[in-house]
C-alpha cells in the first residue's frame, strides 16, 4: 500500500464520538490523479472520514499519509499552508460555503494573496481569471455577492477556491447532492473536465451510486463506519459482492426498477 | 368526472413589496385511483401545485382558476367544510415528517389524537386501529412504537408513522410532496413501494411530487413535467421516460448520470432554471433550449392535447427526442 | 427643522424620502436624535452661551430671558449651558464603556466559540454566574472600595457589561463559525486569527453593533443613577443626572425646569438609543437567517 504513486493513505482510520465509533479501521489509498468513491449513506461516517483528511476532525487512531508525510494533528501554521496545497475540500451545503460579505473576486484573491505570494497584483489578476474561465464565470458574476448567485454558481465559486490553491487532490463532500439535476450535470461535466485539464485527484463522497459511476475510477462501500467493498467502480456496481450493495443497488431506480417493501432487513432498533 | 380537475390554476405570493407569480395556470384532471406524478426542479411550481390543493398557501398569496375536487370547488371551501375536506377528503405527506410533528408529544398522541378527532371514536379504538395501520406502513410493533417520541424514530420510521397518519382518515387523494427525498436510498425505496402498494390496495389517488423522473415513473401511472409554474408535458409514466416529447423533459433525462453506465460528457441543459415571476414573452424554456427558433423567443406555446398526453412546445411535431443519446432533429 | 413650519408632517417627508434603506421611520426619527446628542456632546461645551458653573445666588430659581432660555438653576447657573456641557459627560462615560464592554465581550466570545471544548466552558461558566450579579451593585461596591468619582464608575460598569455583550456574540459566533466557509478558510490554512478578523467579526457585526448602541442607553441610565445618587459625575460638574437631583429641591419649591428639562433630555436619548440599538439587532438577525 506504500507504493510512491499514491497522493493519499488512510491506514486503520478510527474516530470515536465518546461512546459512538463513526468511523472504524478505514484503510484505503488514493493514487495520484486517481479518482476515488466513497459510497454509504448517513451515519456511514464518510463525511467525518473527509474532515479527518483535511484536518477539521482529530483521528482517534489510525494514520493518514498525504504526499507521502504523515499528518499529525495540531500542526503549525506553516504546515497547515503546506497541507493545504495538497488537500483541498468542496462542501455539501452552497449556501453556506462563501462568505456572504465577499465578492467572488475578493474571494479568489484571498486565497492567491496566502498561497502564491510571489504573484503581483497583474499575476494575481490573471490568475483569477484563468479559474474563472474554469469554472465558467462572467465578470459580472465576478464582483457580485454571493446571495445573487444560485446555487450551482456558488458551487463553481468553491471549486475555483479549492482549484486556486492548487493542490494534489480535492475532495468532493457531497458537492453536487444539494443541486437541480440540470445544474448538477454541469457540476459534474465541470469536475471531469478539470480533472483531465489538471490531472488533479478526486476523492469523491456521495450517497449517489450514478454520480459516483459518473466520476471515480474506484470506490469504497461504507456502513455504519466500517468498509463493506473496495473495488474498480464499474466492477463493483455491475456485480456487488456484500449484500448492502447489492441492496444500495437495487434501490435505484431506473427503467423497469419498481421499489420493493424491506421489512425483512429493517433493524428492530430505532 | 375526475376526482380531481385543475383548471388554468394560477398564483402569486407577496415577496418583499412585490407580488411574484409561481403558478402560470396549472390544468391537470386526475381520476380516482389513479396516480400522477408531478416532475420539476426546484421553483417549478410543483410543491405550490400541491398546496394550493390542500388549501395550505400562505394566507397573502393570492390564487385564481378553479380547482375541483369530486365537482366541488376547493378554492371557495370555507371554516368546516374545509377542515373537513383537509382532515377527511385528502392527506398530504411531506419531505420532512419532524417539522409537522411536535416534538414532545409522543407518536401515539399524534395519531389517536388525530382519529378521535376527526371521526369521534373511542380512544381504545383509535388506539386498536392505529396499531393495524402502523402495521400496514410496515411498523410491526405499534404498541411499542406509540409511547416513543419523535426523536428516538429514524426519518424512515417517522415517514411511515406519517403515512399512518394521512391513511387513518381514509382520504380519496393523497398528495405526497417529496415524501422519500431527505431519506436514506434503502429507505426511499422502502418508503416509497408502502406508499405505492397502500395507494393500488385502498383504490386511492395519489399526486406524487418529485424531482427524479424515474422514480415517478416506477410508481405513478402519468407524469406531468413542470417548468417555471407551468406544465409543459403530460403523458403516460413509462411512455415519458421512453419518449419525452418536450426538450426540457428530454433534457432531465440526459442530465441524470446513470448507475450502470458511464458517459463520455451527461448532456447538461446550459444556464440554471427560471422561476415563474421571471419568464418574459415567449416559451419559458426558449433561453436553455437548443430548438428554440424565433417563433419560440416571439411567442409563448399553449399546453396543446393529444392522444395519450399534452405538450408545451411549438417544436414538438418537428423533434424526435431522445433521452440517453441526447436530443436529435 | 423647516420641515415644522410647512403644511407636510416631518414623518411624511421622511416616509417619502426614506434615506437608510430598510430602516423604518422611527428607526429614521432615531437615527437623526443620536447624531444630534453625538453631536451636542461633541460641539455642545463650545456652544453653551455662558460658563455653566457661574454661580449667582441672586438669580436663584430665576426665570427664562432671552439670553437664558430655560432659566437659572437654585445656584443661579445658566440651565442651558449646564445641559449643553452635560451632554458630553453623559455620553463619554457610556461610550467608554461600551467601547471597552463590545471589545472584551467580543474578544473572550470569539476565542471560546473558536477553541471550544472546556476553554468555552470555563468561559461561558464565568460569564453566565456574573449575571446574576447586578451591573450597578458592582458599580456601587467599586465606588465604596476606590472612592466616588467618574472613572471608578466606568471601569465598574465596564466590566459590569461585558458578560451581557459577550453572550450575546458568543452564540452568534457559535453558529457563523460552525459554517462551512470557515471550515474552508481553515482547510486552506488561514489562521485563526485572520479568519476571525477578516470573516466571522465583520458577519457578527450587525449583532454586535445593535447590542452596543443598546448598551450605550442603559449605561446612560446607570452613570445618570449613579450620579444622582452622589457616587459617579461629581458636582459641580455639569451632568444630567446630577442636575436631576439638584433639580429635585427645586421640584418641591416651585421651579421644576432644571430637572424637568435635564430629565427630558435623559429621556430622548435613552429611547433614541434603544430604538435604534433594537433595529440594528433585528436587521442583523435578518440577515444572518
Amino acid at each position: 500500500m506504500t507504493s510512491s504513486a499514491s497522493i493519499v493513505e488512510v491506514s486503520g482510520l478510527q474516530k470515536r464520538f465518546g461512546n459512538h465509533v463513526a468511523v472504524d479501521d478505514v484503510t484505503f489509498t488514493v493514487p495520484e490523479g486517481g479518482s476515488v468513491g466513497i459510497v454509504g449513506e448517513s451515519g456511514s461516517g464518510k463525511t467525518t472520514i473527509a474532515r479527518m483528511l483535511v484536518g477539521l476532525e482529530v483521528p482517534t487512531a489510525g494514520t493518514i499519509r498525504v504526499g507521502g508525510r504523515d499528518r499529525m494533528p495540531h500542526a503549525s501554521v506553516a504546515e497547515r499552508r503546506r497541507r493545504a496545497r495538497e488537500l483541498q475540500i468542496v462542501f455539501q451545503d452552497p449556501y453556506s460555503t462563501l462568505d456572504p460579505r465577499q465578492t467572488v473576486d475578493s474571494c479568489l484573491d484571498e486565497v492567491l494573496r496566502l498561497h502564491r505570494p510571489e504573484l503581483n497584483r497583474k499575476g494575481r489578476l490573471s490568475r483569477m481569471n484563468d479559474l474563472a474561465d474554469m469554472v465558467g464565470f462572467d465578470s459580472r458574476q465576478r464582483r457580485a455577492l454571493p446571495r445573487r448567485l444560485s446555487g450551482g454558481q456558488r458551487q463553481r465559486v468553491a471549486i475555483a477556491r479549492a482549484l486556486a490553491v492548487e493542490p494534489s487532490a480535492i475532495i468532493l463532500d457531497e458537492s453536487v447532492s444539494a443541486l437541480d439535476l440540470s445544474i448538477q450535470a454541469q457540476i459534474l461535466n465541470l469536475l471531469a473536465e478539470i480533472r483531465s485539464e489538471t490531472s488533479i485527484a478526486y476523492i469523491l463522497i456521495s450517497h449517489d451510486l450514478a454520480v459516483i459511476r459518473q466520476l471515480t475510477d474506484t470506490c469504497v462501500v461504507m456502513q455504519h463506519g466500517r468498509v463493506l467493498e473496495v473495488g474498480e467502480t464499474g466492477a463493483v456496481l455491475d456485480n456487488p459482492q456484500s449484500e448492502y450493495t447489492k441492496l444500495l443497488r437495487s434501490c435505484v431506480p431506473g427503467p423497469g426498477w419498481h421499489p420493493t417493501r424491506l421489512r425483512n432487513i429493517f433493524p428492530g432498533g430505532s | 368526472m375526475s376526482l380531481l380537475s385543475i383548471k388554468d390554476l394560477k398564483v402569486s405570493l407577496p415577496v418583499d413589496k412585490e407580488r411574484r407569480v409561481v403558478l402560470r395556470g396549472i390544468d391537470l384532471e386526475l381520476e380516482a385511483g389513479e396516480s400522477v406524478a408531478i416532475v420539476g426542479e426546484s421553483g417549478s411550481g410543483k410543491s405550490m401545485t400541491a398546496r394550493a390543493i390542500a388549501r395550505l398557501l400562505p394566507r397573502r398569496a393570492v390564487v385564481s382558476g378553479s380547482i375541483l375536487f369530486d365537482g366541488r370547488q376547493v378554492l371557495d371551501l370555507k371554516d368546516a367544510a374545509l377542515r373537513r375536506f383537509q382532515a377527511a377528503e385528502m392527506a398530504m405527506i411531506f419531505q420532512d415528517p419532524r417539522v409537522h410533528l411536535n416534538p414532545v408529544r409522543t407518536i401515539g398522541d399524534f395519531l389517536v389524537e388525530g382519529l378521535v378527532n376527526t371521526r369521534g371514536s373511542s380512544k381504545k379504538a383509535a388506539e386498536h386501529k392505529v396499531i393495524e395501520l402502523l402495521d400496514e406502513v410496515g411498523i410491526p410493533d405499534g404498541t411499542r412504537r406509540l409511547r416513543q417520541y419523535p426523536h428516538e424514530l429514524s426519518g424512515g420510521l417517522l415517514q411511515r408513522v406519517m403515512i399512518a397518519a394521512a391513511l387513518a382518515s381514509e382520504p380519496r387523494l393523497l398528495l405526497a410532496d417529496e415524501p422519500s427525498t431527505a431519506l436514506d436510498v434503502s429507505t426511499q425505496s422502502d418508503v416509497m413501494a408502502i406508499i405505492d402498494d397502500l395507494c393500488k390496495s385502498r383504490g386511492m389517488a395519489l399526486m406524487f411530487i418529485t424531482h427524479d423522473l424515474e422514480l415517478a415513473a416506477a410508481i405513478c401511472d402519468r407524469t406531468a413535467v413542470m417548468y417555471a409554474g407551468q406544465i409543459v408535458e403530460v403523458q403516460g409514466s413509462t411512455d415519458l421516460v421512453e419518449h419525452p416529447r418536450h426538450p426540457y423533459s428530454a433534457g432531465l433525462l440526459g442530465a441524470k448520470p446513470n448507475v450502470s453506465r458511464r458517459v463520455q460528457r451527461l448532456n447538461a441543459i446550459p444556464g440554471r432554471p427560471r422561476a415563474a415571476f421571471e419568464v418574459q414573452n415567449g416559451c419559458a424554456f426558449s433561453d436553455r433550449c437548443r430548438f428554440a427558433s424565433e417563433e419560440c423567443i416571439a411567442s409563448e406555446p399553449t399546453l396543446k392535447h393529444e392522444p395519450g398526453g399534452a405538450v408545451r412546445c411549438f417544436r414538438a411535431d418537428d423533434l424526435i427526442l431522445n433521452a440517453t443519446e441526447g436530443a436529435v432533429l | 427643522m423647516t420641515a415644522l413650519n410647512t403644511p407636510i408632517a416631518p414623518a411624511r417627508v421622511l416616509r417619502t424620502i426614506r434615506p437608510i434603506p430598510g430602516l423604518d421611520v422611527v428607526g429614521h426619527v432615531a437615527v437623526l436624535l443620536v447624531i444630534l446628542f453625538a453631536c451636542l456632546a461633541a460641539f455642545g461645551p463650545l456652544i453653551a452661551p455662558h460658563d455653566p458653573n457661574a454661580v449667582n445666588l441672586s438669580l436663584s430659581y430665576g426665570g427664562s430671558d432671552t439670553e437664558h432660555p430655560i432659566g437659572y438653576d437654585q445656584q443661579g447657573r445658566d440651565i442651558f449651558s449646564r445641559l449643553l456641557h452635560g451632554a458630553r459627560s453623559s455620553f463619554l462615560g457610556p461610550l467608554i464603556i461600551v467601547a471597552a464592554a463590545s471589545t472584551a465581550g467580543m474578544t473572550l466570545a470569539i476565542v471560546g466559540a473558536w477553541r471550544k471544548g472546556w476553554i468555552d466552558a470555563t468561559l461561558a461558566g464565568i460569564l453566565d454566574s456574573s449575571l446574576a450579579f447586578p451591573g450597578l451593585l458592582l458599580a456601587v461596591m467599586v465606588v465604596a472600595i476606590v472612592g466616588p468619582g467618574i472613572q471608578s464608575t466606568v471601569i465598574a460598569l465596564s466590566i459590569a457589561y461585558t458578560p451581557y455583550m459577550a453572550r450575546i456574540v458568543r452564540s452568534a459566533a457559535i453558529t457563523e463559525i460552525s459554517k462551512d466557509y470557515v471550515a474552508a478558510a481553515r482547510v486552506q490554512g488561514f489562521s485563526a486569527l485572520t479568519i476571525c478578523v477578516r470573516h466571522v467579526i465583520p458577519n457578527i457585526m450587525p449583532i454586535v453593533l445593535g447590542q452596543a448602541v443598546l448598551t450605550v442607553a442603559w449605561a446612560t441610565v446607570d452613570i445618570a443613577g449613579l450620579s444622582y445618587l452622589g457616587l459617579g459625575i461629581q458636582p459641580p460638574a455639569a451632568d444630567w443626572g446630577i442636575m436631576l437631583a439638584n433639580g429635585q429641591t427645586g421640584v418641591l419649591q416651585g421651579y421644576p425646569m432644571e430637572a424637568v428639562s435635564a430629565g427630558l433630555c435623559l429621556i430622548i436619548a435613552i429611547c433614541s438609543f434603544s430604538l435604534l440599538g433594537e433595529r440594528i439587532s433585528r436587521r442583523g438577525e435578518a440577515i444572518a437567517a
